[in-house]
């Protein structure tokens, strides 16, 4: 599969590569179910390639999870230190330095990243940085971040690619450049106003943590509550925890337009039932929600349906359309937490050892962390 | 989280707990709180669950004091007796 006749002497690394290599075992997305997958299979002595694009140890490591809560605690301090004086611990004015904020988290994740690229070395299987598209079934040519192309086929695929953040069609926004929960957590500053596009889990973490890092924080909820798949009395203890806190909430609220630019300066249009309302801020954090990374893949070639969603279909066993091809996680359209996409992994493993593990019969459990407020 | 005892004790006493008890036997279904250490009283809570343990174990249950996990106690004592067919507990 040469994909240009070229110099041999100038070019014969790429040549080479672009020969179709063998895998046993070949896990596209190294987010946490995927890499636990392929940790497990070379281990066990198994042929094994990742191929990811740009986060190793996918979102959670690096731009979800853990840097969240890593600022998170941040915000706590700043919050204790700002109210230092009721208990007890004199403080002089109290300043936040996000750079500093920002320093912590990346030395974090790099502390991360260092301990996934040890983790494959001892288990022996191969991490390769680029961008998989399946040409075939089982068959992924992988345009290689360094340059060149790979081509990899395997007797077993597993699809982790994950999520992305959605973008609500709105006019102005997008060209607003609005920030998403990836780039608020690598602001060396807190915004002078943020508002922020969505009242789920992500939106009111970020708000709440950029409340205590000093921010005027508007959330814009089209719903008629805050986090909609919870029951009522949840949504309203949360509203009025975040109101206690100073974050004004905007329920039922659909956004019309947007002018400006996040980081510079935003108008915002918003129907409510009170009318229209104009809202003036410095930064936008959209959180309406995830988009499966399904598209431009080329699961079709690889014979993997997909769901109205654009979600991988799978069964129970979390099985695609294809013969001997697996998703894992957020593209199977399992609950978006890094622990299920573990216990996907720990399905998938235990029936490849013969057993018969259902998704359906799971306990999911999470937790969204807000931060504890004072004494009141 | 205003009449669990360590919530009090660090004067961190917003939010609340609250399950959901099977109709027809004492297994607990579901569990919901906010409040300070909300994550690792989920896990208690979860485990008891995957146990397929009665919600009265965990209502005689002595947790150590004080925490938040006491208030699993206080939760699981308040379920009303089945006669009255209620189902749900809370406490604030």
């Amino acid at each position: 599969m040469r994909t240009a006749v070229v110099s041999e002497f100038a070019y014969g690394k790429a040549i080479c590569m672009s020969q179709p290599e063998r895998f046993e075992i070949l896990v596209l997305g190294s987010g946490t179910g995927g890499k636990l997958v392929a940790w497990h299979m070379a281990r066990s002595g198994r042929r094994t390639a990742v191929v990811e694009r740009r986060w190793i140890g996918g979102s959670c490591v690096n731009v979800a999870c853990m840097p969240s809560k890593n600022e998170i605690l941040s915000a706590k301090v700043a919050h204790l230190a700002r109210h230092a004086g009721q208990y007890g611990t004199v403080t002089n004015s109290v300043a936040v330095d996000m750079a500093t904020v920002r320093r912590r988290k990346r030395e974090m994740v790099e502390r991360q990243i260092a301990r996934h690229q040890q983790d494959y070395k001892a288990s022996g299987a191969e991490l390769i940085m680029g961008s998989g598209h399946f040409m075939a079934p089982k068959t992924l040519e992988v345009t290689l971040n360094d340059g060149g192309t790979r081509v990899l086929v395997a007797d077993k695929v597993f699809l982790n690619v994950g999520t992305h953040a959605a973008i609500p069609n709105v006019p102005g926004l997008d060209a607003a450049r609005p920030l998403t929960h990836v780039d608020a957590l690598e602001l060396d500053y807190s915004p002078p106003h943020l508002v922020v596009i969505g009242g789920g889990y992500v939106g009111l973490e970020m708000a709440q943590a950029y409340r205590r890092f000093g921010s005027d924080v508007t959330i814009i909820e089209p719903g008629h509550r805050l986090m909609g798949r919870e029951d009522i009395d949840v949504s309203q203890e949360m509203q009025r925890i975040l109101s206690e806190d100073g974050i004004q909430v905007l329920l039922e609220a659909e956004l019309l337009q947007v002018r400006g630019q996040s980081g510079e300066r935003v108008g915002l249009v918003v129907r409510t039932a009170s009318g229209e309302q104009n809202i003036d801020g410095s930064d936008i954090l959209v959180a309406a929600g995830r988009v499966p990374n399904t598209t431009g893949i080329g699961l079709e070639e690889a014979g993997v349906r997909l769901d109205s969603r654009g979600y991988v279909r799978v069964n129970g066993r979390l099985e695609t359309s294809a013969p001997d091809v697996w998703a894992i996680g957020e593209c199977a359209g399992s609950p978006q937490f890094t622990h299920i996409s573990e216990d996907d992994f720990r399905i998938i493993r235990d029936n490849l050892a013969g057993g018969n593990r259902n998704t359906r019969d799971r306990l999911v459990a999470y937790c969204s962390s807000q931060i504890p407020r004072l004494p009141t | 989280m205003n009449s669990v005892l360590g919530a009090q004790a660090t004067d961190q006493r917003r939010g609340f707990m609250k399950a959901l008890i099977g109709k027809n036997d004492d297994r607990i279904l579901g569990f919901t709180m906010i409040g300070a250490e909300a994550g690792e009283v989920v896990a208690a809570v979860h485990t008891a669950m995957l146990a397929g343990l009665s919600y009265s174990m965990l209502a005689s249950a002595a947790f150590a004091h004080p925490t938040m996990a006491e208030g699993l106690s206080l939760l699981f004592s308040n379920v009303p007796p089945r006669s009255i067919q209620r189902t749900t507990t809370k406490v604030a």
